[in-house]
């Protein structure tokens, strides 16, 4: 053993032990921000189940439903009468369809989010039309492409919006 | 690097290699070692937990792809083509309540940006118990997108009637779409 072995296999030492420690550190800063992320959708889930929870149980006999032309505004007052969980950004915007909305989710300082789109139809929650009606409508001029997809949540959004808690 | 030995009765004998001599070397360059090995596997570990969050956000984007696909469709049958409700997809040309560019529209279409595909629509075989409910197996399909399969979902949709209108449509959890 001398002295420049001695150097050497401490330069070595230092040097791998300084890398790996670096290493663990960025690793555990990282699976911190994976499990913040992880939590942050586990919320916006539990929100999107909630609410869905909530339009499942309204009552579907025909004395309780809203014509489907009104079905929008009943679709949405539904979704709003449920507060947002703490930190969950809830937007609700006007589709092209008569009865449909877009529900998008989003966390407070994260780029996740979550967007359905929603139609009273669909759901139950409205009463359809008439076959003479619905024949006149079918005849009418159909909505083009269905909505693609939107700006993020935090920017401000020209027309539609129906609201945001 | 030799040392005499001194044999028990006191006379040197033949010198031998140290057997601690140098070990310093090897024993740094098996840490390094080790800590390398530590190093990468607590790394492909962290890897493999951010693939698996990317792949749990992606079957996310997908499922809500797929419900807003399954509103829209379900929607515009029952507000437009109501006629269609019952019948399963085969018999939907014959049905006399869509033109042909209707049935394309309901067939397959584009929302939030993905193009999806109405796979099945099958009202079930055996008469419901309540005469007044009836249900309809409906499936979509979601095209591929860049690096992941393609996925689609089932979906349970229950009709009250007649005249047949939506009770519920609930999803039944998503499934690799098959060609």
């Amino acid at each position: 053993m001398n002295l420049i072995e001695v150097m050497l296999a401490t330069v070595l030492f230092s040097f791998s032990a300084g890398s790996c420690l670096q290493l663990w550190g960025l690793i555990s800063i990282e699976e911190q921000q994976q499990q913040q992320r992880q939590q942050q959708a586990e919320r916006l889930e539990g929100e999107l189940v909630s609410l869905e929870a909530l339009l499942r149980q309204q009552p579907r006999g025909a004395g309780d439903l809203p014509l489907c032309a009104q079905g929008r505004e009943r679709l949405a007052s539904l979704l709003a009468s449920q507060p947002p969980r703490a930190g969950v950004q809830r937007r609700i915007t006007a589709v092209e369809q008569e009865d449909g909305l877009l529900l998008e989710l989003a966390v407070d300082g994260s780029s996740l989010r979550r967007q359905r789109l929603y139609r009273s139809a669909a759901l139950g929650l409205c009463l359809p039309p008439s076959p003479a009606e619905a024949a006149a409508a079918a005849a009418a001029p159909t909505p083009g492409a269905l909505p693609s997809p939107q700006p993020p949540l935090s920017a401000p959004q020209a027309g539609g919006g129906h609201g945001l808690s | 690097m030799f040392r005499p030995l001194r044999a028990a009765n006191g006379r040197l004998t033949a010198a031998r290699p140290l057997r601690h001599d140098g070990f310093v070397m090897p024993l740094a360059s098996l840490a390094s070692l080790l800590f390398l090995l530590g190093g990468l596997s607590v790394q492909s570990l962290g890897l493999q937990g951010r693939l698996q969050g990317e792949s749990q956000r992606r079957l996310e984007v997908s499922e809500d792809r797929l419900v807003s696909a399954a509103q829209m469709l379900v929607a515009e049958i029952q507000l437009r083509h109501a006629c269609l409700l019952t019948l399963p997809r085969e018999r939907w040309p014959g049905a006399g309540c869509a033109s042909d560019a209707e049935l394309t529209r309901l067939t397959e279409g584009n929302v939030l940006g993905s193009p999806w595909r109405l796979r099945r629509w099958q009202p079930q075989a055996e008469p419901s118990a309540d005469p007044a409910q009836q249900a309809i197996d409906l499936q979509i399909d979601l095209a591929a997108a860049a690096g992941s399969p393609a996925l689609g979902s089932g979906f349970a949709l229950k009709l009250t009637g007649p005249p047949w209108r939506v009770r519920s449509l609930l999803p039944q959890g998503l499934r690799e779409a098959t060609p």
